[in-house]
């Protein structure tokens, strides 16, 4: 049965169809809301009420985008909103900093190659999930909507409430920071990127 | 030319989707006399890879069966509360069981040969006990409970025993001659609307949060009663005049607050009407009952 025949079932009703769709999206959903709220009680929270919000919207989905996009959709709206109660609870502050481990986030799996490659791979995926986790949530949200769940510039501007010319600046904005916190805090860059140095001039 | 934010914007799109022949050319020419652009459209690129690459985390165990859960609770259909469900009728309910116990003891006492001051003056007095059984009902209930459950001796367990709302669950459901409803007392009389405040017993001792069942109270602080999922608000959302009766139709409780009865669906629908409104309040946890109480406090 291809999944556009499970989503018909569940559409009119089928709970166990429904719950094969949830099974089948739930990693990518719950890493995405864990990416865009940077810990993995929010993420479960957001991830739940996506997949809740999807079965009370089934009636409404046309099909038209495919069903995961659909569903990426939901899990942004639903980490948005918890981002937004977050803010308005702690005055703006992220949870207290939970180390990577902590935070759920996964141990990278071994590329092959040496353990030193290993090793360094590890070090630039963690850097990486570090540096994410640490940026302000407008610029998180809108990288991880691009980066983590492929939605298009117009489907972020929808969710965000921006148009197309936000939607781009704020996402070049957010790259730029990130690779700015990367370079003073980790050892991600490999080639020879900017150096703090050659960013004297411009801006 | 472009500004070294303009490029900034484009290389940032050219990620995404590829440029016109025309902005690419611009970039190009940007690019091309400046160093610190090129640097950083390499470490865009870097890390556009990267992000690519991160893996998924699985989801922790029983995320399906939780949301499943859910599911099955939403699409339970609104069904009419049969009419021994509900609360109001629980609580006349408890009433009579309190009544019949009380009688029972007058006469019981009677035929043990004390008098019958001794034995009413420890029998809570009923005209506290409300339609709501809220509150303050809750000790005298309890009181009347826990004196009937030891059934050898009912005389000796009022006068000796302080009235203890956390005994009341087990030892109402001790008499069950004297109960004349065919619901299970523990149910009834042990279990009165704790509501959302603890209430003091007659021995000026907070109780225990009653319990049914070996239930437990959920979120202690806003749900102690698990037959009636309640949500304390101190403010109504807009739409919620859609959702909710008149305010004029509400009940007031044994506190002096205005409640009234809804569905889970109608409940769960006014808790997004909450959220879309910025008013904080607390979601009750989960399972709801069928039947749930909005409470407005002052």
């Amino acid at each position: 049965m291809t999944e556009q025949e499970i989503v018909l079932r569940a559409k009119g009703g089928d709970q166990d169809a429904f719950a094969e769709l949830v099974t089948a999206h739930q990693d990518r959903i719950y890493t995405l809301c864990l990416r865009m709220t940077g810990n993995r009680e929010d993420a479960q929270d957001a991830a739940q009420e996506a997949f809740l919000n999807a079965w009370r919207g089934l009636a409404s989905f046309q099909g038209g985008s495919s069903f995961s996009t659909w569903l990426y959709r939901l899990a942004s709206n639903a980490c948005i909103d918890l981002l937004r109660r977050r803010k308005r609870r702690q005055e703006g502050e992220a949870p207290h900093s939970l180390d990577d481990e902590e935070a759920g986030w996964p141990e990278p799996a071994a590329p092959g190659g040496g353990p030193e490659e290993e090793l360094e791979q590890k070090e630039r995926r963690q850097a990486l999930e570090r540096e994410l986790r640490a940026l302000p949530d407008h610029q998180r949200e809108i990288l991880v909507m691009r980066e983590v769940s492929g939605l298009s510039y117009q489907e972020i501007g929808e969710l965000l409430s921006l148009d197309l010319g936000t939607v781009k600046s704020r996402l070049a904005r957010a790259r730029l920071a990130l690779k700015k916190r990367l370079l003073e805090n980790g050892n991600f860059f490999t080639q020879s990127a900017s150096k703090p140095s050659e960013e004297t001039k411009r801006r | 030319m472009l500004s070294c934010e303009e490029a900034l914007e484009q290389m940032s799109q050219a990620l995404d989707s590829p440029l016109t022949g025309e902005e690419q050319g611009e970039l190009e020419a940007h690019l091309a006399c400046c160093p610190a652009c090129r640097a950083d459209w390499a470490a865009l690129r870097e890390l556009h890879q990267a992000m690519g690459e991160l893996e998924e985390t699985p989801v922790p165990e029983g995320f399906a069966d939780r949301v499943m859960e859910r599911v099955r609770e939403d699409a339970r259909p609104a069904k009419v509360v049969p009419l021994w469900r509900r609360p109001q009728w629980k609580a006349a309910a408890g009433l009579a069981a309190c009544a019949v116990i009380c009688v029972g003891l007058y006469y019981g006492a009677d035929r043990l040969g004390l008098g019958a001051s001794g034995n009413v003056a420890a029998v809570p007095d009923l005209a506290q006990w409300s339609e709501e059984s809220a509150g303050s009902g809750e000790a005298p209930v309890a009181g009347a409970a826990s004196a009937a459950g030891t059934d050898e001796d009912p005389v000796q367990s009022k006068t000796t025993e302080p009235p203890e709302t956390a005994d009341g669950t087990e030892t109402a459901s001790a008499p069950q001659s004297g109960a004349a409803n065919g619901e299970n007392p523990s149910k009834v009389a042990g279990v009165p609307r704790a509501a959302l405040v603890r209430g003091e017993n007659a021995a000026g001792e907070a109780p225990e949060p009653a319990l049914a069942d070996g239930e437990a109270g959920g979120a202690a602080l806003y749900s102690v009663q698990p037959e009636e999922t309640e949500l304390l608000l101190t403010a109504l959302p807009e739409g919620a005049a859609e959702l909710l009766p008149a305010l004029d139709q509400w009940e007031l409780d044994g506190q002096g607050r205005s409640f009234c009865a809804v569905s889970a669906q109608t409940l769960e629908a006014l808790c997004g009407a909450l959220e879309a409104a910025d008013i904080p309040f607390q979601r009750p946890e989960q399972p709801w009952s069928e039947t749930c109480r909005v409470i407005l406090a002052e």
